[in-house]
């Protein structure tokens, strides 16, 4: 196994808050990796210093053996990471189709964006059907329901073949058959050979589709395991039972 | 029934060349937020373009100087945008007061520069001789300069909405307009993306520079008299939107025309504003709006 993604001492810092406080996280290629923690343990600040949406104050992360930081947001996209929102991120004015498009094109050069494409590549309709979206490819995206979204988002990144895909709680607001389906789409996606870091709250999700997860306090690393030995962990349950607002949480964590 | 078909033509007419001067601010404005005070003496760069090559052919060349200024305007008032956006507005994204004054400030010297380059005196430039004289329809004459200027405007607002419905980078205007973040990281290059926006933008006022200069003579502070108006119909459209812009142009030009018609220019220039305040008052975000569903904003 190479190493595809190694964070080190990545700091973020708004301010005086530390939203990333001096965080080492390592990612194996072809591995599917689930990231949980408490509000505001730093899991979205994450994605974002990736894919240099925020811009991280201290620290390296490579991708590849590629240093990221310092590099525009096309550029890293161009590496071949991609990644999701968590609130459904889609262009709400343009087609279905359209927003796969402009996600499929990110290579080509800007002349040949002024000539008008006749027809759809094999790899947009492959990757609409994918996410069961080939019915509404002339819709706009504004009118799908919110789990569509959430997929339309998923087939923005899948057709630019990222070697690593961040899906930021790919199953929020979802229903339990869209969130079944979402998670063999995952799990199809890992069984293609890309990468995935998921940010998950909803623990039911987690259990059934987790092998590896990481759990994140604070801005750092609190332990790394199997979802059974994360359960038991002790520090784990005192990170979740220790702040009540995340009470509920923690009785389905723990549980 | 004579008066409100010629009031008609008058409003259109109106109607036209506010629509001309406010399509390029549908996108600085529109679509970017950026308030370009500039954007006046981009139509007066548009307008002195005209009065160049009307001088450097000769008046035996009047069609083909006129011809060319259109798209020479395009690429001057676009390259002064393109300029101006690199040294001045890309340090100032998000800071619409001090994007307003500064740019209030490049306005003052680009007048300033046309006075050095061409006088302080107007310039006067000559319509080619196809569009002198006019079409008496139902008892309304139709001058051709006017009827020009509405196929300009027309064949600037198809162009227009070609480009941002059929290509491929119009496409990606509209998304990063739509969602910045989303767009960013889907690959797309947002800083060439703001770039050739606000070149189009620039180099459509350029265009109604040219068309303006069918109306009256050309002088350093031409743009100026019809900055205020570009951005009223842009804000009574709702921002960035084409289909707004152009409703918005046409009332304003009827409102103008026909209150014009039973009172006075001045009288009418109060009615319309008076009209726009209110329209506000009931309707801020302007006739069109962008539909949206959803959490997502």
């Amino acid at each position: 196994m190479t190493e595809l993604l190694k964070i080190r001492d990545l700091v973020v810092a708004f301010d005086a808050f530390h939203a990333i406080d001096g965080l080492d996280l390592t990612l194996e290629e072809h591995e599917v990796r689930f990231v949980i923690g408490p509000n505001g343990a730093g899991k979205t600040t994450l994605i974002d210093s990736i894919t240099n949406l925020v811009r991280p104050t201290a620290g390296s992360i490579l991708f590849a053996g590629e240093e990221l930081l310092g590099k525009s947001e096309y550029a890293i996209v161009r590496t071949g990471i991609g990644r999701t929102f968590q609130k459904p991120s889609v262009f709400d004015e343009l087609t279905v189709l359209e927003n796969v498009d402009i996600a499929a094109s990110f290579r080509l050069p800007f002349r040949s964006l002024l000539r008008r494409r006749k027809g759809i590549s094999d790899e947009v309709a492959q990757t609409l059907g994918s996410v069961n979206l080939t019915d509404q490819s002339e819709s706009p995206a504004g009118s799908l329901s919110h789990g569509q979204k959430q997929w339309l988002e998923v087939a923005m990144v899948l057709v630019q073949r990222p070697r690593l895909l961040l899906l930021d709680e790919p199953v929020a607001g979802m229903t339990e058959k869209e969130r079944l389906h979402t998670g063999e789409l995952v799990t199809r996606i890992a069984a293609e050979g890309t990468t995935v870091l998921v940010v998950e709250h909803d623990m039911d999700f987690v259990r059934r589709f987790a092998h590896k997860v990481t759990v994140m306090h604070e801005g750092k690393i609190l332990t790394e395991g199997s979802v059974a030995e994360v359960q038991s962990n002790e520090t784990v349950r005192e990170v979740y039972l220790g702040r009540p607002r995340d009470a509920r949480g923690a009785a389905e964590a723990l549980t | 029934m004579e008066v409100i078909l010629n009031q008609l033509f008058v409003g259109l007419s109106i109607a036209s060349i506010l629509l001309l001067v406010a399509l390029g601010l549908t996108f600085t404005f529109g679509q970017m937020n950026v308030i370009n005070m500039a954007h006046g003496e981009f139509i007066m760069a548009g307008a002195y373009t005209t009065y160049v090559l009307q001088t450097a052919l000769g008046t035996g060349f009047l069609t083909l100087s006129f011809g060319l200024a259109l798209p020479a305007a395009f690429l001057i008032a676009g390259t002064l945008g393109l300029i101006l956006e690199f040294l001045v507005i890309r340090r100032l994204y998000g800071r619409p007061l001090d994007t307003l004054l500064v740019t209030w400030g490049v306005g003052l010297m680009l007048q300033q520069l046309a006075r050095d380059l061409f006088g302080a005196q107007n310039v006067n430039v000559s319509a080619p001789s196809f569009l002198d004289g006019g079409l008496t329809v139902a008892g309304v004459s139709l001058s051709y300069s006017r009827m020009f200027i509405i196929g300009v405007v027309l064949f600037v607002v198809v162009a227009i909405a070609l480009y941002m419905q059929r290509t491929p980078a119009g496409r990606r205007m509209r998304a990063v307009m739509q969602n910045r973040p989303l767009a960013s990281v889907s690959g797309v290059r947002t800083r060439v993306v703001d770039r050739t926006t606000f070149f189009i933008g620039s180099g459509l006022a350029g265009v109604a520079g040219v068309g303006i200069t069918l109306l009256g003579p050309v002088g350093p502070t031409l743009g100026l008299a019809y900055l205020i108006d570009a951005f009223l119909v842009v804000i009574v459209g709702g921002l960035g939107q084409l289909r707004g812009a152009i409703l918005a142009a046409l009332a304003l030009g009827m409102a103008n025309s026909f209150i014009e018609y039973n009172t006075s220019a001045s009288i009418a220039k109060a009615g319309v504003f008076l009209l726009i305040v209110l329209f506000l008052q009931w309707r801020p975000q302007g006739m069109v709006v962008q539909q949206r569903r959803g959490l997502a904003s």
